[in-house]
């Protein structure tokens, strides 16, 4: 393999390399190109297995956790379903399946999703005020009969339980939005649970405006002593990859640093962690990114599928806003 | 010359005109020698163009072989000798009262003043003087002259004055005729294919029936020459330099001059009546035997008289060869339109270069299919068209390809059109069998691609070039009219750049060299 211009190019014969090379010259080499009779020039090609050009991507894991025994060789589809009730959604009947996202695979394994539509009319709930988002998830099922798209009498295996899909086709305002705060045009993933509309509640964790109190916050870690002062997290709602520095409240020091967002893990496992606007405020990348719920630099871009929980979680819980 | 020509033509068949055969009292001196002057190319078929001329004349035109002599590889004081001698047997025969005629002939080397005899030379002054004191009544002289050679043998007369072109207003029986074999600064040319030089060949064959464009089964001084000139300038046209016969008549008295009456059969000759009009190349025997005769006949009576015997009789029209094998029995009529032909193509005579065209033309149009190119593409039409040339060596041909197919992605929502055009060319070799012609060869093209996408994803066209090349495998059976029945396939491969692709998106670029196969049918027409 050679990598040309960024792509990567397999040469599988010699004589597919010589003509490669009055390819990759492009225009310059096109009078070249022609006397070879090589004549590979301009674009290139697609085949059945070609779909377009991704308007989103979702990456993560689809298995059961904890259970070794899965039969490897099971085919399992994981497709994207969204919820046209907007956050009520309580069932997975309530979902209705995108075609063209579905794709079978053995379990465990990693997957990535290609959206090459965006979602239709039957997929977008429509708000009070009008305007529209569409909330959706991963779903796992077994396509029997091989359709590619799931039939009422196929079994669903487990979802994106802790994790959802939100597209907007406008920008949405703080009460027209699910996660109660403006929200941009286009793609966002996130962690749930939501709060429900009508909760009463406070409103959450918002960064706070103290000093520099020098943790690394959000940074890669091994140990505490790498946080100056902070702590070295593993899991914090979810697994952390590469662990991530934080800050426990109360600070030890009494120092809250400046635009850190508090993450509410249970009594005594409260966090300060790096807050955010947008994926490019963070300082590490995939899977890390800027949740649009949390506001914080968070591992939720890894959209895990867990098929040890065939029932459907609500988007949205009311009550105290979660953590 | 040609105008003169069509105008004695015309006043022949207008004016009526009474035919009158040789006299009993025929002399025939029939002169041939293959050595001219020193430097001169020695020839082959100088001596053999005058015994066919007297042997044409004994056997069709009933001129007795007593009053005829042959001086063949003499010098020039023989040839005076022997004119002479035939001059004083005319002139005694004369004094009798006897109706009389004089036919020379003289196959050779010669210049623009003498007549070249192995080193010797008789002025052509001096020979037309004793052809013309002859006291025959009817004085004929023929010069199939040459004058100096090359590797062809290219002969020729260089005449000192034009011979004078003056038809008179009927063809006489008495007075002189001088026929040569080509105009003044031209050459004379001898064939080795049909072993004798073309204005004597032409000549004879006139004398055997293929001249007798009236129908009357005779065959008269102004139609040898009229069809020995039309014929000698074909037959010219096909080598180094035109040859245009001359004559000069100047003879008296109304009436034609018959020289042969092929069509009155006699002693060990037959007659074969020859199809359409059209040129006809008889052999010897069997194919590839002597050329006994390369004939374009006239009128239509059409016969040919020939010795009894068999012989491979080709004819060619214009869009192919019909070949006979055909028995003249002494005294019959052999009729090709009765007899059973084999159709031979113009190709196939150039593959095996046995026709008089270096080359053929050919125009294609084949249906065909092809397998896929890429994956989750289905078998495809095509159309192809193609124009072609097929020599001894092989044939070549230019091919157009056109193909156009739909397709959808695999998750059924990106429906695609994808065309191509391609230009390349075929280099077959075919092997002819007696039904059928197979060939074998290499293709190889440049393609232009095109997919288009019908669909409100954000995805562009995209237009690509690539190549393509293959075997060849193929059969054409003949149809008739020039057409063939072509079937043809094998294998093929595309070269052109492809798009890896990873969860239905592009993810890098390979060069993609599918191996598939090809299958067309269609038809050929050749010209």
């Amino acid at each position: 393999m050679a990598p040309v211009n960024g792509a990567v190019v397999r040469l599988s014969t010699l004589a597919e390399a010589l003509l490669w090379g009055a390819v990759k010259g492009g225009r310059r080499l096109a009078p070249v190109c022609l006397a070879v009779g090589a004549l590979a020039c301009g674009d290139t090609l697609v085949d059945s297995g070609y779909s377009g050009t991704p308007l989103f991507t979702l990456q993560g894991v689809v298995g059961r956790p904890g259970d070794d025994s899965s039969d490897p060789g099971a085919l399992v589809t994981t497709a994207m379903f969204w919820s046209p009730k907007g956050l009520t959604a309580r069932s997975y009947d309530e979902l209705v399946e995108q075609l063209g996202t579905a794709s079978a695979a053995p379990i465990p394994r990693p997957y990535v999703m290609n959206l090459f539509d965006e979602p239709g009319p039957q997929h977008l709930y429509t708000t009070p005020s009008g305007a529209r988002y569409a909330l959706g998830r991963v779903v796992a099922y077994l396509d029997t009969n091989h359709n590619g798209r799931r039939d009422p009498s196929e079994q669903i295996l487990g979802a994106s339980q802790g994790f959802a899909v939100l597209y907007a086709p406008q920008a949405l305002a703080a009460e027209d939005s699910p996660t109660g705060r403006p929200l941009a045009a286009g793609w966002q993933s996130f962690m749930l649970p939501l709060q429900c509309p009508g909760s009463t509640s406070g409103p959450g964790p918002a960064p706070v405006a103290d000093g520099d109190c020098g943790v690394p916050l959000g940074g890669p870690c091994d140990t505490d002593a790498d946080c100056n002062g902070g702590v070295c997290l593993a899991e914090l709602l979810i697994p952390l990859p590469h662990r991530m520095c934080a800050i426990s409240e109360p600070p030890p020091n009494g120092c809250r640093q400046r635009g850190s967002v508090l993450i509410h893990w249970g009594p005594g496992r409260d966090f300060w962690i790096q807050g955010c606007e947008s994926s490019s405020d963070c300082t590490r990348g995939y899977p890390y990114q800027c949740d649009a719920r949390l506001l914080a630099c968070f591992p939720s871009a890894e959209v895990q599928v867990n098929l040890n929980e065939p029932s459907l979680r609500p988007f949205c819980v009311s009550g105290p806003p979660p953590p | 010359m040609r105008a003169w020509l069509a105008i004695a033509l015309g006043a022949a068949l207008v004016l009526p005109l009474t035919a009158h055969a040789l006299p009993d009292e025929t002399w025939v001196l029939a002169i041939g020698h293959n050595v001219g002057a020193q430097g001169e190319v020695g020839l082959l078929y100088a001596e053999q163009d005058a015994r066919s001329l007297a042997d044409a004349l004994r056997a069709h035109g009933r001129v007795s072989s007593r009053r005829t002599t042959l001086v063949l590889g003499e010098d020039a004081a023989s040839v005076r000798g022997a004119l002479q001698d035939v001059n004083a047997k005319i002139r005694a025969r004369a004094g009798e009262g006897k109706h009389t005629a004089l036919i020379v002939f003289y196959s050779g080397h010669a210049d623009a003043s003498a007549l070249h005899l192995g080193g010797t030379e008789l002025p052509l002054e001096e020979l037309k003087a004793l052809v013309e004191g002859s006291a025959a009544g009817v004085r004929v002289l023929i010069i199939d002259s040459c004058r100096s050679g090359s590797v062809t043998r290219v002969k020729g007369v260089q005449a000192a004055e034009s011979f004078r072109i003056d038809l008179q207003d009927s063809i006489a029986t008495e007075g002189l005729a001088i026929i040569t074999s080509s105009s003044a600064g031209e050459s004379s040319q001898e064939s080795d294919r049909i072993q004798g030089s073309f204005f004597t060949h032409h000549f004879v064959n006139a004398l055997r029936g293929v001249a007798d464009s009236d129908d009357d089964g005779r065959v008269t001084l102004s139609e040898a020459y009229s069809y020995s000139y039309s014929q000698t300038l074909r037959s010219s046209g096909q080598t180094v330099a035109l040859q245009h016969p001359t004559y000069l008549w100047d003879l008296k008295g109304r009436g034609d001059l018959v020289l042969s009456t092929p069509a009155a059969a006699q002693g060990s000759t037959g007659r074969l009546r020859l199809a359409e009009p059209a040129i006809y190349l008889v052999m010897a025997e069997r194919e590839g035997g002597a050329v006994v005769a390369e004939v374009s006949p006239q009128g239509t009576r059409r016969e040919l008289a020939l010795h009894a015997g068999d012989y491979f009789v080709q004819q060619r029209s214009p869009s192919e060869f019909r070949e006979y094998q055909v028995r003249v029995a002494a005294g019959a009529v052999a009729d090709l339109s009765t007899l059973p032909f084999q159709t031979v193509r113009y190709d196939r005579l150039v593959r095996r270069r046995g026709g008089p065209a270096e080359h053929v033309h050919s125009f294609t149009l084949l249906a065909a299919g092809r397998g896929p190119m890429l994956q989750g593409q289905s078998a495809t039409p095509q159309l192809l068209l193609g124009w072609g040339m097929d020599f001894e060596w092989g044939s070549f041909s230019l091919r157009l390809r056109g193909m156009s197919a739909g397709a959808t992605s695999a998750d059924g929502l990106l429906p695609r059109r994808h065309s191509e055009l391609g230009l390349g060319f075929a280099l077959q070799r075919f092997v002819d069998l007696r039904h059928l012609s197979l060939a074998f060869g290499l293709y190889a093209e440049g393609v232009g691609h095109q997919q288009r996408f019908d669909t409100q994803r954000p995805v562009t066209d995209r237009r690509a070039w690539g190549a393509g090349f293959g075997g060849l495998l193929a059969a054409e059976r003949h149809l008739g009219t020039g057409f063939a029945l072509r079937l043809e396939g094998g294998p093929v491969a595309g070269i052109f750049k492809r798009a890896v692709i990873d969860r239905g998106a592009e993810a890098g670029t390979e060069l993609a060299t599918p191996l598939t196969w090809w299958a067309a049918g269609g038809l050929v027409w050749r010209q």
